[in-house]
């Protein structure tokens, strides 16, 4: 992430259900992570790449997104077991 | 290097994120149902339709009129419900709402999860209500919030009821299809927030208001209201039917689920017009969501218009989103009478395979309600993912309204992680209540033809065509369901 723009990384993540999921995100400012459905948050430190680690147990089709960038990073797709 | 496809796909929905919501208001977490399961589904649906032509073809009795059911208003129960005032508590309940909606949307919170006007008219009124009415009939006649308001005016304003003038029989119901479309176009692409929620309401009251001063109650909230024309043609699904204009027993009737779509045809051509809109909006919403629609504009169509726009998609996003939204627009507008275009094609073919000589508009009209079921269905597939994950939170909302951190009634923590149930328990359902309503459909379907039709052969040939017709409607719904969503 810089200039309020995705640089890299995947736009869709796809894993079944029961997976641990590891979702590292690093901005050039300081913003918050939000994955929606399960609702987690992350604090983002400037440059400092941040880590949300959880284990995938709902299954569906989940936005994450920067909520003062506004912007939406991509889509976590959750299938059953 | 030759940019791959998904990534020129995702190009809208990372350039406008605020725009890439799937609905109206709250997040849609549905998976598409998988290849094998909409296989499945639609074999399912082909295989059962057979089962009830059989069923009529072998076993079933003459052409036999429904009893018309049980009067109940003086049971012992609805005897109770009276003594406790519900409906005075509804009516109070349903205008309350209606005024917290514009209320909180004016001094509220700008967040529509925080403000509880949001949940309140798009979760529990649109949906909730209308599910909670194909269960206990037509309610909403008695506790309609604009018509209460019309009321309350009425007892000021001696002959406001009355209206001024009688209502043009030419209008038909063309007052409530122009608003149900608009009310769709507001819920597709109007991105509502709390504040432009309660103008929006604000601004159907006063109309509403100025409605029966023109044409009087009656006439309006039977050509005009959009949720009264809705919910009214919802409520004859329902196992329990309210009347509240009639005396004693009368009142409340219990009968068969669904057998109120045939004790009445549609009355006029723009009523089918609603009835096919209904089931058309529902699919408009779900395909307008999936990649292979967004592919048809900003891939395909995108690709043709190069030369003029330019090979730069980041540059000509801003220039083709307005006619993007004008397209979508017409295809919304359109899908009614596509649907019209197409059932009446059948209906067609239909009065023909009977050899009937009613006419095809006749036979149109007859038919209408039975399409009723698979347009409550394909509702309740879409949207009730939603009103578990977001209906819920009304909850917490009741005692923190504004969303000003009060906690009125000791709720505002209740339920803060939404309900997800299982992905592959919403495929199932999904695909299990498609199938359900189908069956309703093909059923009620050749009981009419039966009425229709000199014997049961000509009724049994005549179904065949539109058997047709609800196979492809079914397929098309499950199809929709099958497709991935688009990214973002």
């Amino acid at each position: 992430m810089a200039g309020g723009r995705r640089l890299s990384g995947p736009e869709s993540i796809l894993v079944h259900a029961g997976e641990v999921v590891n979702l590292e995100v690093t901005s050039d400012r300081a913003d918050e992570l939000h994955l929606h459905g399960y609702d987690l948050h992350l604090q983002l430190q400037p440059g400092q790449p941040g880590q949300l680690r959880f284990t995938a147990v709902h299954s569906g089709r989940f936005d994450f997104e920067l909520h003062h960038a506004d912007l939406e990073l991509g889509v976590l797709q959750v299938l059953p077991q | 290097m030759k940019p791959y496809p998904g990534r020129r796909l995702a190009l809208p929905a990372l350039c406008l994120p605020a725009a890439a919501q799937a609905h109206s208001f709250g997040k849609i977490y549905n998976l598409p149902v998988p290849f094998w399961l909409y296989v499945y589904g639609a074999a399912a649906a082909l295989l059962v339709s057979f089962v009830v032509v059989a069923y009529f073809a072998s076993a079933a009795p003459e052409t036999q009129e429904r009893d018309g059911g049980r009067n109940i208003g003086d049971a012992n129960w609805v005897r109770l419900l009276r003594r406790c005032h519900v409906l005075t508590l509804l009516k109070a309940g349903s205008a309350g709402c209606l005024l917290l909606c514009i209320a909180s949307g004016l001094f509220g919170a700008a967040n529509p999860y925080t403000n509880i006007n949001m949940t309140l008219f798009w979760i529990i009124f649109v949906l909730v209500f209308t599910y909670l009415t194909a269960l206990f009939g037509e309610v909403y006649v008695a506790i309609n919030p604009w018509r209460l308001l019309a009321r309350g005016v009425g007892r000021l304003w001696p002959n406001y009821l009355q209206g001024r003038r009688s209502y043009p029989p030419r209008l038909a119901w063309w007052p409530a299809l122009l608003l149900y479309f608009a009310f769709i176009w507001i819920e597709l692409f109007a991105f509502t927030r709390p504040y432009s929620l309660a103008l929006i309401l604000s601004a159907y009251t006063l109309l509403n208001l100025a409605a029966v001063w023109w044409v009087g109650e009656q006439a309006w909230f039977r050509h005009g209201e959009l949720f009264a024309v809705f919910l009214h043609l919802v409520a004859k699904m329902a196992p329990l039917d309210y009347r509240p204009e009639l005396q004693g027993a009368a009142r409340l009737r219990l009968r068969a689920p669904f057998a109120g779509l045939l004790e009445s045809t549609a009355p006029h051509g723009t009523m089918l017009l609603f009835v096919l809109f209904m089931l058309s909006s529902t699919a408009f919403d779900g395909l307008h969501d999936t990649a292979p629609w967004m592919r048809l504009f900003w891939i395909d169509l995108y690709g043709r218009l190069k030369p003029w726009v330019g090979d730069n998609p980041l540059a000509a996003y801003p220039i083709l989103r307005p006619w993007y939204e004008a397209w979508a627009t017409l295809c919304l507008a359109a899908s009614p009478f596509l649907y019209a275009g197409v059932y009446l094609l059948f209906i067609r073919l239909s009065k023909f395979a009977a050899g009937s000589v009613l006419t095809v508009r006749e036979l149109g009209l007859r038919f209408a309600y039975t399409l009723l079921p698979i347009a409550l269905v394909y509702n309740i597939t879409h949207y009730y993912t939603l009103v578990l994950s977001q209906g819920s939170k009304i909850l917490s909302l009741v005692s923190d309204p504004l969303g000003l951190d009060w906690n009125l009634f000791g709720t505002a923590l209740w339920l803060r992680a939404p309900i997800i149930p299982n992905a592959g328990t919403v495929w199932h359902t999904q695909v299990g209540l498609i199938v359900f309503g189908h069956v309703v459909s093909v059923y009620l379907a050749h009981l009419e033809a039966l009425r229709c039709f000199p014997g049961r052969r000509a009724a049994a040939l005549s179904q065949l065509p539109m058997l047709l017709l609800m196979v492809l409607f079914t397929t098309f719904g499950l199809w929709i369901l099958s497709q991935p969503i688009r990214p973002g």
